[in-house]
């Protein structure tokens, strides 16, 4: 049966308020925001669906992989009662603010645990530190072929067939299998998950791995050396006045004249 | 390996010249290597005229290469690699640079892990550093709510740079030089993908003036329905601008995907981004952060954009365009703007 394996990563809900996200600079990491409960990164959700269109259409087992300092097995349960078979937590105390060299090391070494695949799904990067890197670290140490920023894929005799995103169209790819394929919000957000499912998947146990279930060492490749806020804060605001709102559509015409920006 | 190498740009053509973020690259490597005291060297994979080529020296490179193949006629990562990894390996460079466009967030990572390099995608600054690093790289994270600086162990150090974050290199048309035809050895077999075919975006012009204009004018929510796409057009006109939106929009329907601005979507950097009815969510501005002056018309003055902006009207839209365009066409009778685009 075809196998698909989802890597799906839990960051800080890129949709908090800005207002609410804080720097440690010391630490150079976020600060956790209070009440605001953390998600699937959502390219990594992009992915997951486009895996269960599979499912949909074709006999497939869809397995996900999350791995991270500690990953909320609340949130695993959403995408198994989104349709995924399985579920997988890599978990260590250790994987704190990884490189994404190191995390691609141990996500492949963790694929190669899991039992055969003929496709591996990530997000094109994640919402967090946005580094775009790990799939290809995946792809290069399994020695698969990747295709990059999908919106959908169709199989057909032991290959698949990849609409890839270009800036001025979509290219057709055809790749061999196995492969890593690395997708994009074009798939379409994930589909909504029932009640029903929810219950169902929270009685499922989740097997949990940790460091030593997986080969890591830290790569050294980069290095944070510094973490802080744009500057955005400092822009000094002119405000246009008018008695009407068509005057203010004026003034600004005039504003922006003046400072010779047309 | 020695790390006394060059900086090497992986060059895009288009049409009889560097494409325009790879005269961008040239400005940032240009700037590096004149501070590293290093060669400026641009590669061409694939098939690239030599007389376009040559126009790299103008650009500031002191060699340019081409490296091609039957196998290269068209973009695969899988056949695009080789050469890569063989020329990196063959020339050794400090830092190698690519436009973080279709190919580039393509290929640099998997070079980076072929090379056991280190790589920073996606950047806006690149600071030269005094430590073993050479240089720092500046990139935006948590969808540009922060910046990282990074430093990568090398060489090679790999890069992608964000189309806008430089300004492209002045071109010299006296400086010409001999372009340097580099020989190749494919394995066919590791060519793992095929190339089928391509449909191209059928709203390609207006995603193209997109990331290029000078002016953009951007629908969000506020828009409040798909007229007011045909408004913002009205503003974009007369401006000589292009017209891009937020995901609402996009999600709506009201503007193609192409044309979405933000995190997922396009990165523009015009000289002036002009946001209607956007309230300047995250994902948004990771897309226009950088453009030179932004400004906000929204209703709500609380909304977050207002503390992006530099200029900003508060009030309706449909109302503050419409006066917007009348001063606008006044003062183009008046022969005091000149068509920019």
């Amino acid at each position: 049966m075809l196998t698909i394996i989802v890597c799906m990563k839990v960051v800080i809900d890129p949709e908090m308020p800005f207002s609410e996200f804080r720097i440690d600079r010391e630490r150079r990491k976020p600060v956790p925001p209070a009440g605001v409960p953390p998600v699937f990164s959502p390219f990594d959700e992009n992915a997951l669906e486009c895996a269960l269109k599979i499912k949909d259409s074709v006999e497939c087992r869809v397995t996900v992989l999350s791995m991270g300092k500690m990953v909320p097995k609340a949130i695993l349960q959403k995408a198994l009662a989104a349709g995924a078979n399985e579920a997988v937590i890599i978990e260590d105390p250790e994987f704190d603010n990884l490189d994404p060299f190191s995390t691609a090391q141990i996500l492949a070494a963790a694929i190669r645990k899991l039992e055969a695949y003929d496709l591996v799904f990530t997000g094109r990067q994640a919402a967090d530190w946005d580094s775009g890197l790990v799939w290809a670290g995946i792809a290069e140490m399994l020695d698969m072929p990747a295709v990059t920023i999908a919106r959908n894929v169709k199989l057909s005799e032991g290959k698949a067939l990849v609409e890839r995103c270009v800036w001025d169209g979509i290219e057709l790819i055809e790749t061999q299998l196995p492969a890593l394929i690395s997708f994009s919000s074009e798939v379409g957000e994930l589909r909504g998950v029932t009640v029903p499912a929810l219950i169902k998947a929270k009685k499922r146990e989740i097997p949990k791995w940790t460091r030593s279930d997986v080969e890591s060492q830290k790569s050294g490749l980069v290095e944070l050396k510094d973490l802080y806020e744009p500057e955005l804060g400092n822009v000094d605001l002119y405000l246009v006045p008018g008695d009407s709102f068509v005057e203010k559509g004026r003034n600004l015409a005039k504003r922006l004249v003046e400072e010779g920006l047309f | 390996m020695d790390d006394r190498g060059c900086l090497l740009v992986f060059g895009e053509l288009e049409k009889d010249d560097l494409s325009s973020m790879t005269a961008q690259l040239m400005r940032a490597g240009g700037q590096l290597a004149k501070n590293m005291g290093r060669e400026l060297c641009l590669l061409f994979i694939g098939s690239a005229s030599s007389e376009a080529a040559m126009k790299g020296y103008g650009y500031g490179a002191d060699r340019v290469m081409t490296a091609d193949d039957p196998h290269l006629e068209t973009y695969l990562a899988d056949s695009f690699l080789q050469p890569l990894e063989q020329i990196v390996r063959e020339l050794g460079p400090a830092i190698v640079l690519f436009g973080h466009n279709d190919r580039g967030f393509d290929l640099a990572p998997r070079l980076a892990f072929r090379l056991k390099a280190g790589a920073i995608l996606d950047c806006v600054e690149l600071e030269p550093s005094n430590d073993s690093g050479l240089v720092n790289f500046v990139k935006p994270v948590f969808g540009g709510k922060a910046l990282g600086r990074f430093s990568c162990s090398g060489p090679p150090r790999i890069a992608s740079i964000r189309e806008g974050a430089f300004e492209p290199a002045d071109f010299d048309k006296s400086k010409r030089g001999e372009v340097l035809p580099l020989s190749l050895a494919l394995d066919e077999s590791r060519i793992r993908t095929r190339f089928v075919g391509k449909t191209t975006d059928e709203n390609l012009s207006a995603a193209l003036s997109l990331t290029s204009a000078k002016i953009v004018v951007s629908g969000g929510r506020g828009l409040k329905d798909k007229e007011g796409v045909s408004i913002i057009r009205e503003t974009a006109d007369l401006l000589g601008g292009a017209i891009g939106g937020s995901r609402p929009v996009v999600d709506n329907g009201w503007l193609p995907s192409s044309l979405q601005v933000g995190l997922t979507g396009k990165k523009v950097s015009p000289h002036v981004y002009i946001a209607v009815g956007i309230s300047g969510s995250l994902q948004h501005m990771a897309g226009c952060l950088k453009s030179k002056t932004i400004v906000a018309i929204n209703c709500d003055q609380s909304a977050p954009i207002f503390r992006l902006s530099r200029i900003g009207a508060v009030g309706d839209y449909r109302q503050i365009l419409e006066g917007f365009n009348a001063e606008i066409r006044n003062i183009k009778e008046g022969g005091m703007i000149t068509q920019n685009g």
